[in-house]
């Protein structure tokens, strides 16, 4: 275990530089902002020019770039960034938001672990079968969707046909634990709730997912094929094992290039959020970005963006983590 | 020779194929062979001529797109009683013999372990699951004493070692814990130095010797490399394009070789009983086993080629009692 | 090599059209022809081997209709992209595919250039009364554009960034890999939202700075002058694909020239002393290539759906431009009622995507060598059964 120790704290300073070349790409998202924000902060064209004035002194928008970088980071990194089109503080209002999303993420999650990978297990066992092709065009049709018209498709489906989901509100019980209300509702064994919380976050999360189960399908067919021709599984009958413990050793190697895949895969939901909750009208951090693109609340913009990248930053820590306890060949 | 002649395993005009997309091809065509208990036999021959095939047909570890076409593998549990066809049997019964009593070594010892487990869980998993310890846990304990056994240096550390942290040889010295754990009858040690270090395919093949002695154990080995078969060997067969075309007793089979491929053989390689002045290439390819030369499918190579050898295959001749070979030059 | 095989009628085009272009190149530089005489036959190989793929010839055939839309679409288009026809009928409004309109002989009408008469709006029409139809033509040169300016930047900045950390390694990989990861470090999607949200204003300074560049993008998306505001969104989002679409060429590549170089012929040619360009060019771009072109196929309709995914979320082209995120954007308030609106580009979007990826990923099984001798045997079994047929 002392190997896994010194793993985590190579692992953590190497967090370090990335962390600081990520708030150097926020920095040039805000220096790129158009030419004068503080304008159309103010109202516009008929704005008072001593409130652009004041505002162009209070963010800092005409210093040099050293300092306008070390404002944006300082109050970002201190939670003191007001947005000045809300007037909230914007790490306040991406914390509101953040259960949304996340709870969005995680049943897209639960849709890619738990279809995408029996799908990729059936096509490896029946290899070059109907089967197989299937679960090939399944996937080449997975990453060719444009996601945003499926959710039209399935909403006219479930929605205005069938009646089975909802689109309005965000189900939010009075208790919380963990803050997010799909885990507080589970852990609370509040079973109304969590089948409200189903009932609208269900469909969302299977569009956010779609595109994910094919390709994971398709990573966990290749690898779980991999493992069961490798040497040490031919080795493993040869020394008489047990056919369930021969597939736990299959298994478990053709996890390991299959959690990669779940890592990055995390990265294409956050990525893919901004499209469903806009579809859903969901009030997650990808509907907080697009509000702060129309309502030209730039800082608000790279709040989120350098947020969502946090996020993303920690998943791969812990992808990293899980990796070194299932392969000791990266915990040296 | 030993034992009285016992047989332990005696393969019965075995046929295996391969189904591939480029054809059929005929990797095993009709070999025979009998291996005495406590006896060392050896299968000789170039890579790609069905050695390994051969090895890995005895328990039915041939997988698709291989298939075993037929045959028999008589496997005498206790000597001299009723012998049971290894062919015939389920999977579930197999199962419980390899490993057990008939158990391999393979070539690549990086490729056997796997990656994700220490060395003493699979040395245990393999005792658990024939029943020989009833926890993992009792089997860390014992498997610290197989690693003894197997002069594995440092055991108590090692045992908790992942295969990555182990050297080759280090790795081969486990992958045979692995394979001795449940004193097996038969150990199958396909090319286990080949993949060796110069320097630790010595120390390796000494460690087999001194095991076979202490445990008594039956050794088919297989190797393309004629030092270790005069070194290691009581009995020999040498293969050529899936077929046995010789098989003799180490000392008449280097002096006296009959086969022309074995003739040709010996003198391309050092010979350790005889001194020869030049090594000498056998001239042409390996046949394509898809479409094989009909007859004798050494014919196409060999300078003593006749009519007959091209196209009718070769009977088995015993020349003595201990000496067979497939060749019309002899018959 | 290729005369083993039994050869179709596609067989013999595709035989004409590589021999045209080795012709051809064989004009530029004489001698050309003669001495890449196998890489000639080695092409014709890969087009039997997809010619005999119906996946692959699905895909092939989306794809040229795709660009042959583009092309033409513009001028086979009953309408311009931005004509409104309620001005001239009130049926036009959000009509269903089908729908019947009459264009009365007026001045407007010839001043919007369109002729008078009975039109039938094939796909229906907008809340403007915009043709879908010609709108849908419109959007397949905006995404053909768009995705070629991309894929002619933003992979080759990858490839070039991989090459050099994966050749010279040690302190420059290093440096040139921790860049990357800064920018894997965004989920891209994000970060091309951001740089689509930021740019646009400079964009459109620049192409007012630059009156001839407008002019070659304005021709190129078959836009008005007019219009020439909302086009730098679109150039802004290019160039924001750009931002994000290298990191991962350049793991890719990285990682094949570590495993090229480790071929014995390259250390060997190292220790002789050739040039590091020549190494480069001669023994490690014939191992990656092949990989890269798959990638390429792959993100070609991969950079389609992106672009419409931006705009749909209205980062991307804004009105009037026909583009088909946008148009299931505007369309989607509408729904379900104008359900077309919606279903048609999305149909569009998916079949083009649809159609790269049956390329891609035939390539990719023409091009591994491990499924690439199975395809050469069946075409050998084909042959040997046509022989048989003769006798």
């Amino acid at each position: 275990m002392a190997e896994l120790k010194r793993f985590l704290v190579r692992r953590l300073l190497t967090f370090i530089p990335t962390l600081i070349g990520v708030t150097f790409i926020v920095f040039v998202i805000a220096a790129v902002i158009p030419t004068d924000p503080a304008r159309m902060w103010a109202g516009g064209e008929k704005a008072n020019p001593k409130v652009i004035e004041q505002l162009e002194k209070e963010y800092h928008l005409k210093g040099s770039i050293l300092e306008r970088y070390y404002f944006i980071m300082y109050k970002l990194f201190t939670n003191q960034m007001v947005s000045p089109v809300t007037h909230h503080y914007i790490w306040d209002d991406l914390a509101k938001r953040f259960p949304v999303t996340i709870q969005l993420t995680l049943i897209a999650f639960i849709y890619i672990v738990l279809i995408g990978i029996p799908l990729g297990i059936i096509a490896a066992l029946k290899r070059d079968t109907w089967v197989d092709t299937a679960v090939r065009i399944f996937a080449l049709i997975g990453v060719s969707t444009p996601v945003f018209w499926l959710a039209y498709l399935l909403i006219f489906l479930f929605f205005t046909q069938l009646g089975w989901i909802t689109l309005a509100g965000t189900p939010k019980p009075d208790y919380s634990i963990t803050g997010v209300p799909l885990i507080d509702s589970i852990l609370h064994l509040d079973f109304p709730m969590l089948a409200q919380i189903l009932q609208r976050y269900s469909l969302p999360g299977f569009i956010l997912g779609f595109m994910g189960i094919g390709i994971t399908a398709r990573i966990v067919r290749n690898s779980f094929l991999d493992a069961i021709s490798a040497d040490f599984t031919e080795f493993a009958h040869a020394r008489g094992l047990k056919k369930m413990r021969i597939y736990k050793h299959i298994l478990r190697n053709a996890l390991v290039p299959v959690i990669t895949v779940l890592g990055l895969q995390f990265g294409g939901l956050l990525g893919g959020a901004p499209i469903t909750e806009r579809v859903f009208g969901l009030p997650g951090l990808g509907s907080y970005m697009l509000q702060a693109i129309n309502q030209f609340d730039y800082l608000a913009l790279i709040g989120a963006v350098f947020f969502v990248s946090l996020i993303y930053l920690t998943a791969n820590f812990i992808v990293d983590i899980l990796y070194a306890f299932i392969d000791p060949r990266v915990r040296y | 020779m030993k034992s009285e002649h016992l047989p332990i395993i005696e393969v019965k005009d075995l046929y295996v194929n391969f189904y591939t997309y480029a054809g059929v091809v005929k990797a095993i065509d009709g070999v025979s062979f009998t291996i005495y208990r406590g006896e060392t036999y050896c299968l000789v021959g170039e890579t790609g001529c069905g050695k390994s095939v051969t090895a890995k047909s005895l328990t039915k570890l041939i997988r698709p797109p291989g298939r075993i076409e037929k045959g028999q593998v008589l496997y005498y549990r206790e000597p001299g009683k009723e012998p049971i066809d290894l062919l015939g049997l389920s999977e579930e019964e197999l199962r419980r013999i390899r490993g057990a009593e008939i158990s391999y070594i393979f070539q690549d010892p990086s490729a056997s372990l796997d990656p994700l487990y220490n060395i003493g869980y699979q040395i245990s998993e393999t005792m658990y699951d024939h029943g020989l310890i009833s926890s993992i846990k009792e089997g860390f304990l014992k498997a610290v004493d197989i690693l003894k056994s197997v002069l594995m240096p440092d055991p108590e550390t090692r045992v908790k070692n992942y295969p990555h942290e182990l050297s080759g040889g280090m790795k081969q010295r486990a992958v045979i814990g692995i394979s001795l754990s449940n004193n097996p009858r038969l150990v199958i040690a396909d090319e286990p130095t080949t993949a060796l270090d110069a320097t630790v395919q010595d120390q390796i093949m000494d460690l087999l010797k001194k095991l076979k002695k202490e445990k008594n154990l039956t050794v088919l080995l297989i190797t393309h490399n004629m030092g270790l078969v005069a070194d290691m060997c009581d009995r020999v067969a040498v293969m050529y394009a899936g077929r046995i075309v010789e098989e003799a007793d180490i000392y008449e089979l280097f002096k006296n070789p009959l086969h022309p491929y074995t003739k040709a053989l010996l003198k391309a390689v050092p010979n350790p009983v005889k001194k020869i002045d030049k090594l000498e290439s056998i001239p042409g390819t390996v046949p394509n086993l898809i479409y094989p030369p009909p007859g004798c499918r050494f014919h196409p190579r060999c300078q003593y080629a006749m009519e007959k050898c091209k196209s009718e295959r070769p009977p088995e001749i015993w020349v003595s009692s201990t000496h067979r070979v497939s060749c019309w030059l002899y018959s | 090599m290729s005369e083993i095989y039994e050869k179709k009628l596609l067989d013999k085009f595709s035989d004409a059209l590589i021999e045209g272009f080795a012709k051809f190149l064989d004009k530029v530089r004489p001698g050309w022809y003669k001495k890449n005489k196998a890489r000639v036959d080695e092409w014709k190989l890969m087009a039997y081997a997809l010619n005999r793929s119906p996946p692959g010839l699905i895909g092939l055939a989306l794809v040229i209709v795709f660009i042959v839309l583009a092309i033409v679409g513009p001028y086979i288009a009953p309408f311009n992209y931005d004509t409104p026809l309620t001005a001239f009928d009130r049926d036009a409004y959000l009509a269903p595919p089908g729908t019947v309109i009459t264009i009365p002989n007026t001045t407007a009408a010839k001043f919007l250039g369109v002729r008078s008469g009975n039109y039938t709006l094939l796909l229906g029409s907008d809340d403007y009364g915009r043709d879908l139809f010609s709108r849908i033509l419109y959007g397949a040169r905006t995404s053909l554009i768009v995705a070629i300016m991309v894929m002619l930047v933003g992979p080759w900045i990858g490839i070039l960034i991989g090459l050099v950390a994966g050749y010279y390694g040690g302190k420059i990989d290093e440096i040139l890999m921790r860049f990357t990861d800064i920018f894997l470090a965004f989920p891209g999607l994000i970060l091309a939202i951001a740089f689509s949200a930021v740019l646009p204003p400079r964009i459109q300074y620049f192409l007012n700075a630059n009156p001839a560049v407008r002019q070659f993008f304005l021709s190129l998306f078959s836009l008005k002058v007019q219009h020439a505001g909302s086009m730098a969104y679109l150039v802004s989002v290019i160039i924001a694909l750009w931002i994000v679409w290298w990191p991962g060429y350049a793991r890719l590549v990285r990682g094949l020239v570590l495993s090229a170089r480790e071929n014995l012929y390259v250390e060997a040619a190292r220790a002789l002393g050739v040039p590091t360009r020549w190494i480069l060019l001669r023994h490690i771009t014939p191992n990656i290539i092949g990989p890269i072109l798959v990638y390429l196929t792959l993100d070609f309709g991969g950079v389609i759906l992106t672009e419409a995914g931006l705009s749909f979320l209205g980062v991307g082209a804004v009105p009037p431009i026909a583009d088909w995120g946008r148009i299931i954007n505007d369309g989607s308030q509408y729904f379900p009622n104008s359900w077309w609106l919606v279903f048609y580009p999305g149909l569009m979007i998916l079949l083009t995507v649809l159609g790269f990826n049956l390329i891609g990923d035939t390539l990719r099984d023409i091009l591994d060598p491990k499924t690439r001798r199975s395809i050469e045997f069946k075409l050998k079994k084909k042959k040997q059964k046509g022989e048989k047929n003769e006798v």
